[in-house]
């Protein structure tokens, strides 16, 4: 076990490092950050005063080098766009937001998921089934612009039920919860039917039946422990992609999350803002990788054991 | 008389039709007794013994007529609480597969404590001790530090046994073995079927053993019957079966087995694939492969023909004496 996790927390530190590399690199290719700075009309002297101050004017290689050298103290540089302001300090605002966001709507995701796939498989073919993979099929194909927006429409603006935006009242969450939960939600059902549905048939299965184990505990001790894998897996890598990726759903909703700074941040081509938040939702990619294959480790005991 | 089974029939509704796969099956069990139950893939053997625990595939799957009776009391007229009482409880059955049947979730201990906590309600030091005798009962070494490990830290021979612990652990009066050596080498088979025996004279359970390994058949059963396409063709006393086979499909399956007799340099085989029961045409549904037909089997559905004591064949070579065609199933059992 200690070297199984010694083996992914190598793996992960390398796949970090190969990130912030590229990152770095790619941003560079977007243009000039300081034609996003300064009114068209100043000099170009000025210019070239304002990419000395910040580095710019330097070798690529020396400015990857002195970011590389503040890494390891959490230093990202200061914020080409919100002048005198930390990378640091823009992404600590922004973390809990979309914290919050995303661990509130992967909640309701797998309280509704979960249950629906495990009832669509066990009830095949009924009518339960054809509306759960029609709701599964609409929360994975429709925009989250489109959702958003509808709900908007309906819930905020026509009945006024919930806030139009923001994150100042309690209510704010729900609409961008359930934008973001819906979507969320269509895959962990889709991936848990399917995966009981394997299950199900499987002569362990039979088994437990022909030992005279009750249905609900075939169903749920049985067969979900081992379809629980590929959710596991699935449900916690997409909550990292949910914790920064959120874009659209937190640019609708005008939630103060890391998809609206990072959003921000390409449109100004404020590259140490979008090396700042890529390598955190990267991480934090990493550390639930790390996780699902904990928990993954836990639940399937084959795995433990081999080297 | 331990267990009876009447005209016993399963559907399956497919696409393509509906499958009589056990179509009016009639055979039966004496406690300490094993019957062999032999037949094809496909010809109904497995779903015969799922039909008996109740165990059917809904809603594709139905049983849709006879009678099974156990110890006297008709099972298909049980609620499925009580059904869940008799499986694991009064009848058990020992899978195919050993690798597959095993819950690679659980521990060892685990699942074969459930068994028996569900049927006696056995908790805590009780229950580890009785999963701990079982163990020790079906032939695994150290059976105690082996409670925590899992199904894939065990060879195949290993893990047969704890499903035969598993299916032993509530000291069923029924077991049903579908075809449990399949999967394991020679030498482990043949350590399995004396298991089997030793723990039957043990326990005096009935036991259907399902194969299609004639050789297996000749060690272990004291009673056979045939089967094909949903139906049992003939049956009798192991020493009828092997000595005078009446069937047609029987002696093929006979000529099959190998012989050490040098004469013979190839296996035979029994020509042709056994029939999918979808709309089976009236006459014996055997016919079209069989080498002794005649014009009638394919008209006519052959009525049961006793040979003697317990010897019962479905064969136009050996008409009733009443002589009246029938497609009524097909009498199999000695009872």
């Amino acid at each position: 076990m200690r070297q199984f996790i010694l083996k992914r927390l190598g793996q992960a530190v390398i796949s970090i490092f190969v990130l912030i590399t590229v990152v770095f690199f790619l941003v560079r290719l977007t243009g000039d950050p300081v034609e996003r700075m300064v009114p068209i009309q100043v000099t170009e002297e000025m210019a070239n005063d304002l990419r000395r101050a910040y580095g710019l004017d330097r070798p690529l290689i020396v400015q990857y080098g002195l970011f590389l050298q503040g890494l390891p103290q959490g230093d990202f540089g200061q914020s080409l766009y919100f002048r005198g302001r930390t990378v640091q300090e823009l992404l600590w605002l922004r973390i809990p937001a979309s914290l919050q966001l995303a661990s509130v709507s992967m909640l309701v995701a797998l309280l509704i998921a979960l249950p629906m796939g495990v009832y669509s498989a066990k009830y095949r073919g009924r009518w339960g089934d054809y509306a759960g993979r029609i709701f599964s099929i609409l929360g994975g194909a429709a925009p989250s612009f489109l959702v958003g927006l509808a709900m908007l429409r309906l819930f905020a603006v026509q009945w006024q039920i919930f806030p139009t935006g923001g994150r100042e009242e309690a209510l704010s969450i729900v609409l961008p919860t359930f934008t973001l939960g819906w979507f969320v939600s269509a895959g962990i059902m889709r991936l848990t039917r399917s995966s009981m549905l394997e299950a199900l048939y499987g002569e362990f299965v039979k088994l437990a039946r022909i030992k005279g184990v009750r249905e609900s505990m075939v169903v749920w001790k049985h067969a979900f422990k081992n379809a629980a894998l590929p959710v596991i897996t699935y449900s916690t890598v997409i909550f990292a992609a949910v914790l920064g990726g959120a874009i659209v759903t937190e640019y609708v909703f005008a939630w103060p999350g890391l998809g609206s700074l990072l959003i921000r941040a390409v449109i100004q081509r404020d590259f140490p803002v979008i090396q700042g938040a890529v390598i955190l939702i990267g991480v934090a990619y990493v550390i639930a990788n790390f996780l699902a294959d904990m928990a993954y480790a836990w639940v399937n005991p084959k795995i433990r054991y081999e080297q | 008389m331990l267990l009876e089974v009447k005209d016993l029939r399963v559907q399956f509704v497919t696409r393509r039709g509906v499958v009589k796969a056990v179509d009016g099956v009639s055979f039966s069990v004496e406690r300490g007794e094993t019957l062999g139950l032999v037949g094809e893939s496909g010809s109904g053997k497995s779903v015969s013994c799922l039909a008996l625990m109740r165990l059917v595939e809904a809603p594709a799957g139905r049983i849709m007529g006879g009678s099974v009776l156990l110890e006297g009391e008709e099972l298909l007229d049980y609620s499925e609480r009580e059904m869940r009482q008799v499986r694991g409880g009064q009848i058990s059955l020992i899978l195919q597969d050993p690798l597959s049947s095993l819950n690679p979730a659980y521990t060892i201990g685990n699942q074969v404590a459930e068994a028996i906590r569900i049927h006696q309600g056995m908790r805590g030091r009780e229950l580890t001790d009785s999963v701990v005798e079982i163990l020790t009962a079906v032939g695994i070494p150290q059976a105690e530090q082996r409670l925590k490990q899992y199904p894939h830290q065990m060879s195949g021979g290993m893990r047969q046994r704890v499903a035969g612990a598993i299916a032993l652990s509530c000291r069923p009066s029924l077991l049903i073995a579908d075809e449990p050596t399949t999967s394991l080498d020679a030498t482990v088979q043949a350590q399995y079927l004396r298991l089997l025996s030793e723990l039957q004279e043990k326990f005096q359970f009935g036991m259907i053993f399902v194969t299609h390994d004639l050789g297996i058949v000749a060690r272990l059963c004291d009673r056979v019957a045939v089967m094909y396409a949903g139906r049992i063709v003939e049956t009798g006393s192991t020493r009828q079966i092997f000595n005078e086979p009446a069937h047609p499909y029987a002696k093929a399956l006979l000529a099959t087995l190998p012989s050490l007799d040098s004469r013979k340099k190839r296996l035979l085989t029994v020509t042709g694939q056994p029939p999918i029961p979808i709309n089976l045409p009236p006459g014996c549904s055997f016919a079209p492969r069989c080498p002794e037909v005649m014009d009638v089997c394919r008209e006519t559905f052959p009525s049961r023909s006793s040979l003697g004591d317990q010897h019962g064949v479905l064969c136009w070579l050996h008409p009733s004496p009443d002589g009246a065609p029938s497609k009524a199933a097909p009498q199999a059992s000695h009872g």
